[in-house]
């Protein structure tokens, strides 16, 4: 008596389990359908199919995805992964950037890979064969370098000097971002904290408020106090008779603001872009950081708070302290002079 | 006993500040230059001796190096900053200043002479003093909008 009981509990117990996961179902909204408007041209084989197979099922309106996948609730995680992956890059519309953008992601791709960040670690836990081996990676390292490898001009500085062209605008406020955050000459007086120079032929000056450089000293980045700014000027490069590379015409201007109440979406950072000589704001809404801004900055630059250009720690302190105290003990000495 | 006791001590001593020495020999830090009131005018690269450098000035420096022509009522006081070049460690592709490798100061005398000063490291063998301040002098300062 006791047993059927039992066994009536369980059936009725697993009639509930089956008619709760088809109910979820009606629940299972299908991805958007959208059209491919071009691939990725003139690129290797290899690397096409390592995109297709690791890649596509989310960076793509092409997606293969198997029978798990679709059901729900798995299919909820798998559709919202798909719909961020294609916000911020779509293989299947890859005509709609210009050449330098395509050059930009490819180094982009290079590093998640490389970083082990892309596939998203969750995907390729659940389908292993979307993993990419070293020399996978490698294939993808070597197409990234063969791109940058045809555009080794530089211009000299006399060229550069015959155009003159610098164009100084006037502006009467201030242009802003669609985030609120407006442009800010006020960096100008900030201490630099670094310097860079990318694949893509530019020269970068990076620019810390004293909050930023405050946190940098302390080592306080997780999280960033509220108020640090950092602005990022970007140039491009000149070089001069000796060699030397220099900042030219001025490209833009990036600055990353820290207020974890405002931009939630962002891990705490407003980010603003402003380019050309009229700085002109970038993105139509205020969505663009999230669209175009965060992912890289999430993904690769974790340990230092989602900031890339913190000095790296490679500075002997030994040498450094003793420095710092002969150049102290040095002003000490002007001082005394002067009294 | 005590001869035990005093060896054990010894050698902890010993030990104990050879296990701690070569850390505080080797410890690396995050550096940022820290100029003073000298304010940052420009940065240059070069990919062959694998430099990046940063130049600060004072005011006077700052209008000399924009119009050369521009008579020193101040004295002119610059700084020349330079690091080895590295990789970004997290980003391929992109090349950062890494460690702190020479710091040059230079100040204009009322003679028109200018006096030359290494703060940290040296200069490299194959130059000169009188190469380094031309070098110096050479530079423009960064231009912005607006
Ligand atoms: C499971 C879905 C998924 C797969 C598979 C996947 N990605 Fe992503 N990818 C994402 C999501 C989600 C983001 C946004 C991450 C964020 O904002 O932190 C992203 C962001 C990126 C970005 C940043 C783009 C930008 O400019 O901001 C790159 C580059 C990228 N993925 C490359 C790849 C490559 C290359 C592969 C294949 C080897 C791949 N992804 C596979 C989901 C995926
Ligand atoms: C493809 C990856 C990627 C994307 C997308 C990206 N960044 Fe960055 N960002 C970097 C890297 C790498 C650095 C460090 C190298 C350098 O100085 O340029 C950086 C540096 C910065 C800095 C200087 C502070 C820091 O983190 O080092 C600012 C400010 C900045 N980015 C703003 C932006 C803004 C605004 C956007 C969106 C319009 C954006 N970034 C999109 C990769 C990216």
């Amino acid at each position: 008596m006791k047993q059927i009981k039992r066994i009536k509990l369980i059936n009725i117990l697993f009639l509930c389990i089956v008619a709760g996961f088809t109910s979820l179902q009606f629940f299972n909204k299908p991805i958007e359908q959208k059209p491919v408007t071009g691939h990725m041209r003139n690129v290797p084989k290899q690397v096409e199919h390592i995109l297709e197979r690791s890649c596509y099922n989310c960076h793509s309106n092409e997606q293969q995805l198997s029978f798990f996948d679709k059901v729900a609730p798995i299919s909820w995680t798998v559709n919202k992964d798909i719909a961020r992956a294609r916000e911020v890059m779509n293989f299947s519309e890859w005509d709609k950037l210009s050449d330098a953008e395509q050059k930009g992601k490819f180094y982009a791709i290079f590093n998640m890979v490389n970083a082990g960040k892309m596939p998203l670690p969750s995907y390729s836990l659940t389908h292993p064969g979307s993993k990419l081996s070293a020399s996978e990676v490698d294939i993808i390292k070597q197409y990234a370098l063969s791109l940058s490898a045809k555009d080794g001009f530089i211009p000299t500085v006399a060229a550069e000097q015959q155009k003159e062209t610098r164009a100084t605008p006037t502006f009467k406020t201030a242009p802003i971002s669609p985030n609120g955050i407006a442009y800010n000459g006020e960096f100008r007086n900030w201490k630099v904290i670094g310097m860079s120079s990318l694949i893509d032929n530019t020269i970068r000056i990076i620019y810390g408020n004293d909050i930023a450089v405050k946190a940098i000293e302390q080592e306080n980045f997780h999280p960033w106090p509220n108020g640090s700014a950092v602005a990022k000027a970007v140039f491009k490069q000149v070089r001069k008779s000796n060699g030397d590379i220099i900042p030219g015409d001025f490209v833009n201007m990036q600055y990353m603001v820290k207020d974890g109440r405002e931009f939630k979406d962002t891990e705490g950072w407003g980010f603003a872009k402003f380019n050309g000589p009229a700085l002109k704001p970038t993105g139509k809404t205020a969505l663009f950081a999230q669209q175009s801004c965060i992912s890289c900055h999430r993904q690769l630059a974790e340990s230092t708070g989602f900031l890339f250009n913190v000095p790296p720690k490679v500075n002997s302190k030994k040498l450094i302290e003793h420095y710092l105290k002969t150049v102290q003990n040095e002003k000490d000495i002007i001082y005394s002079a002067v009294k | 006993m005590k001869k035990i006791l005093s060896i054990v001590l010894l050698s902890s001593l010993i030990f104990g500040s050879c296990s701690q020495s070569p850390e505080r020999e080797t410890e690396k830090i995050r550096f940022m230059f820290k100029p003073g009131t000298l304010k940052f005018i420009t940065s240059s690269f070069n990919t062959d001796k694998q430099t990046m450098s940063a130049l600060y000035g004072n005011p006077p420096a700052l209008s000399l190096l924009s119009d050369p022509g521009h008579p020193l009522e101040q004295p002119a006081s610059l700084k020349l900053v330079t690091y080895r070049m590295q990789d970004d460690p997290h980003y391929f592709g992109s090349k950062v200043n890494g460690e702190l490798i020479l710091v040059e100061k230079i100040q204009s005398r009322k003679d028109g002479q200018w006096e030359y000063e290494t703060e940290y490291g040296e200069i490299p063998p194959d130059q000169s003093r009188k190469q380094r301040i031309a070098l110096i002098l050479d530079s423009q300062p960064v231009k912005f909008p607006q």
